[in-house]
């Protein structure tokens, strides 16, 4: 389904992938994460070929719910990151608090994924993939659930986090508002072949502000032009 | 379609390593007191155009087919009465909540000392097993229908019958049928239990009685037949639950 | 006040049902030679409980079956994980699994008898077979039903098979194994009192067949409510540790 795909992104660029349903967005990211393997051919990051999921890279699942650890409280589910990377057990409880406190949810070490709100969980799901500072953060509609003030207050925490840690992220959506509100740039796929049709940088400056950057005729000039280019496909 | 071939015949192909196992520890002698299952083939070959047998089998199906049918009837006015009514609830949810832990097999010296060693202990101890899944699950089916739809009957205006009619028999007949699946196959254990221990008849008796004139392969032959009519019983109950109509069927009681 | 109410509610119907069975038995309108009075059976219960063979027994009973559902656990749950983990495993095993566990295994303590003889292996043996299967299926069960994106979760985190077992897998699989555990009690408890009824060797079983046997009919009665008391508290058992682990989050 997916062909000869490639484009480039920079180290610490937030880009984000759009295209209408079916396309391989979903498939680019599992490729990637090495969760797939291609029926033919071989995935390259850096040149170096993707064989099984690689070290140094965090992954954020859409479906939160499904995604943690539904018998571990908040702070081991983050911990799960860090037990998993290898981190001795005395330097972890200082890095699960650090990253608990930058996605906003201090005082939920105790409780159980399940006694949390959708926003909460996914904010969860994002300190998991963060703790151990990976250099690579892959993100799967994660917000693509959740109502749009939830969806408003993630997005601007997410921009908040990779501020600070400065990962380059891939986030796949298929809203296009979203896609241009967080992204440095913004890559439109086709399907059939899947393909890059368009890269479209972002010039809105930072920090971007929900109210605002969304008012700027850049944003509105951006959206219109994302908009024709999928309907064209 | 495909892959259901392939998952009966993969599934046939480790029942046959089973038997071939078994043929291959009895050759060997390892294990005494195992007959081959060729041996036990031929044993059930002879018993299966024998009487004895068929009314054995006809005598342990009916009763548990009674005591099912009993254990239905008991289940579903019960457990209606309480899942419907708070009050009930409250009354008799002590008494059920005590009597649903005995052991079932516990009544059988009970129902011998009173009701002797006839096929009425049988029935007794069978219908004292099979009740609690039917009422369990049909009290929570009610009570969750009482709850969820109170506005609903309320707007609705519906009269105790219509409520009755048109709520709590459509609703609760998932949660009876699932009830049933279980009690039935705890009925079928109890009745060979007795069987095997007091009554002198049914298949129960048969194996039992085969074990104690050390007539191995025709006990062996008597076990297998058993365990066939639980898969027998277990099926013809799933396609049952199947051929309900889809309905969102309510969760039912998980104990 | 609501909570007396509530409290007098709970033990209405339990005191009228004691107090008619006493009256029923006391005024002879049933044979107190089989059906003995309530008051008769506590007397028979206390004097049992005085000499020190009811609790033995019911120590023997409570044993074994516990003994037996922790060997089947043991048994069932790495088995059941094995083949659940691989869809080839499943079907092969499936048919066969299906029929032990829809055959009423008390039939097996027969031969059991004549394979491991009538010493107090055969009990446990016996209930081992019997709440194997049950597991088995749970934990086969449980592990199918793992959620695919928890999979992914285990891989994106490099996690090798040991460590995705432990830390995913099996807690993952864990409340179809717990509902497997739960139903196997239950058999447990059953195929203890059955062997032991079959072979008088030790245990409630053989305690309440003897007392029937003298026609003791109070002291059956007795022993029956202890196998009642015994089940509940097996359950209750289960209850709290099944709260404990906070299987209810998982649910």
């Amino acid at each position: 389904m997916i062909e000869d795909l490639s484009f480039s992104v920079r180290p610490g660029e937030f880009v984000c992938v759009v295209g209408p349903s079916g396309c391989g967005k979903t498939t680019l990211l599992r490729l990637l994460a090495g969760l797939l393997r291609p029926d033919a051919g071989e995935i390259r990051v850096d040149g170096t070929v993707v064989n099984g999921p690689p070290e140094d890279l965090g992954f954020v699942f859409q479906d939160h719910a499904r995604a943690l650890l539904p018998w571990r409280t908040a702070a081991k589910n983050v911990e799960f990151g860090l037990e998993a990377a290898g981190v001795p057990r005395r330097l972890r409880g200082p890095m699960v608090q650090d990253v608990l406190r930058r996605v906003h949810l201090p005082d939920v070490e105790r409780l159980y994924p399940g006694q949390m709100s959708g926003g909460m969980q996914q904010r969860l799901q994002i300190a998991r993939a963060l703790v151990a500072r990976p250099s690579i953060l892959l993100m799967d509609e994660p917000f693509a659930a959740l109502d749009a003030l939830t969806r408003f207050a993630l997005e601007d925490g997410l921009l908040e986090v990779w501020h600070e840690l400065a990962p380059t992220v891939l986030f796949v959506t298929h809203d296009l508002d979203e896609a241009i509100y967080l992204a440095d740039r913004v890559v439109v796929l086709r399907r059939n072949p899947a393909n890059v049709v368009r890269e479209v940088p972002v010039a809105l400056e930072r920090p971007r502000d929900q109210g605002r950057s969304r008012a700027q005729d850049e944003f509105v000039r951006l959206r219109f032009e994302l908009f024709e280019t999928i309907r064209s496909l | 379609m495909r892959s259901r071939v392939r998952a009966v015949v993969l599934g046939l192909g480790g029942v046959a390593v089973l038997v071939l196992g078994w043929a291959l520890a009895a050759a060997s002698g390892s294990v005494a007191g195992v007959p081959a299952p060729a041996d036990v083939a031929t044993a059930l070959g002879g018993e299966l155009t024998s009487d004895r047998l068929w009314s054995a089998t006809a005598h342990t199906l009916l009763i548990t087919l009674v005591a099912t049918a009993i254990a239905a009837v008991l289940g579903v006015v019960i457990g209606a009465v309480v899942g419907m009514s708070p009050t009930m609830g409250r009354l008799l949810g002590s008494s059920i909540n005590s009597l649903r832990f005995i052991p079932p097999v516990a009544l059988i010296p009970v129902v011998l000392l009173v009701m002797g060693f006839g096929a009425g202990s049988e029935v007794t101890v069978a219908v004292f097993a099979a009740v609690w899944p039917v009422l369990l699950n049909v009290a929570a089916a009610s009570e969750s229908l009482r709850t969820r739809y109170d506005d609903l009957t309320r707007i609705a205006r519906l009269s105790p019958l219509a409520r009755l009619t048109k709520i709590f028999v459509p609703g609760a007949i998932p949660a009876t049928v699932v009830g049933l699946r279980v009690g039935a196959a705890l009925a079928l254990i109890l009745v060979i239990a007795v069987e095997m221990l007091a009554v002198p008849a049914g298949l129960g008796h048969e194996v039992r009685f085969a074990g104690d004139a050390l007539q191995l392969p025709s006990m062996y032959a008597y076990i297998v037949w058993i365990g066939l009519l639980g898969v027998v019983v277990n099926t013809l109950i799933n396609l049952a639950q199947r051929a309900l109509p889809q309905r969102g069927a309510l969760p039912a009681a998980s104990r | 006040m609501t909570r007396v109410l509530r409290i007098g509610q709970a033990l209405a119907v339990p005191l009228a049902l004691l107090g008619l069975w006493e009256l029923a038995a006391q005024a002879g309108w049933v044979n107190p030679v089989f059906v003995p009075a309530p008051s008769r059976i506590a007397e028979a219960g206390y004097d049992m409980l005085q000499d020190g063979g009811l609790l033995e027994a019911t120590g023997e009973t409570t044993v074994r079956a516990l003994l037996g559902l922790l060997l089947a656990i043991v048994v069932a749950v790495p088995v059941g994980m094995l083949i659940g983990a691989s869809r080839i495993a499943d079907e092969v095993t499936r048919p066969s699994l299906e029929f032990f566990r829809a055959m009423p295994t008390v039939t097996v303590i027969p031969a059991l008898m004549i394979l491991v003889g009538i010493g107090h292996t055969l009990a446990l043996v016996a209930i081992m077979f019997a709440a194997v299967w049950p597991i088995l299926l749970g934990a086969v069960h449980g592990v199918r039903g793992i959620e695919r994106t928890l999979v992914d979760v285990a891989r994106v985190h490099r996690l090798g098979p040991v460590a995705a077992t432990l830390k995913v897998r099996l807690p993952a699989a864990l409340p179809g194994i717990v509902t497997g555990v739960r139903i196997s009690l239950a058999i447990a408890l059953v195929v203890a009192l059955v062997a032991e009824m079959m072979t008088g060797n030790g245990g409630l079983g053989s305690l309440v067949i003897e007392a029937r046997s003298r026609y003791r009919s109070a002291d059956v009665f007795g022993i029956v409510v202890v196998m009642g008391v015994v089940g509940l508290l097996l359950n209750s058992g289960m209850v709290w540790l099944e709260k404990r682990a906070g299987l209810a989050r998982i649910g």
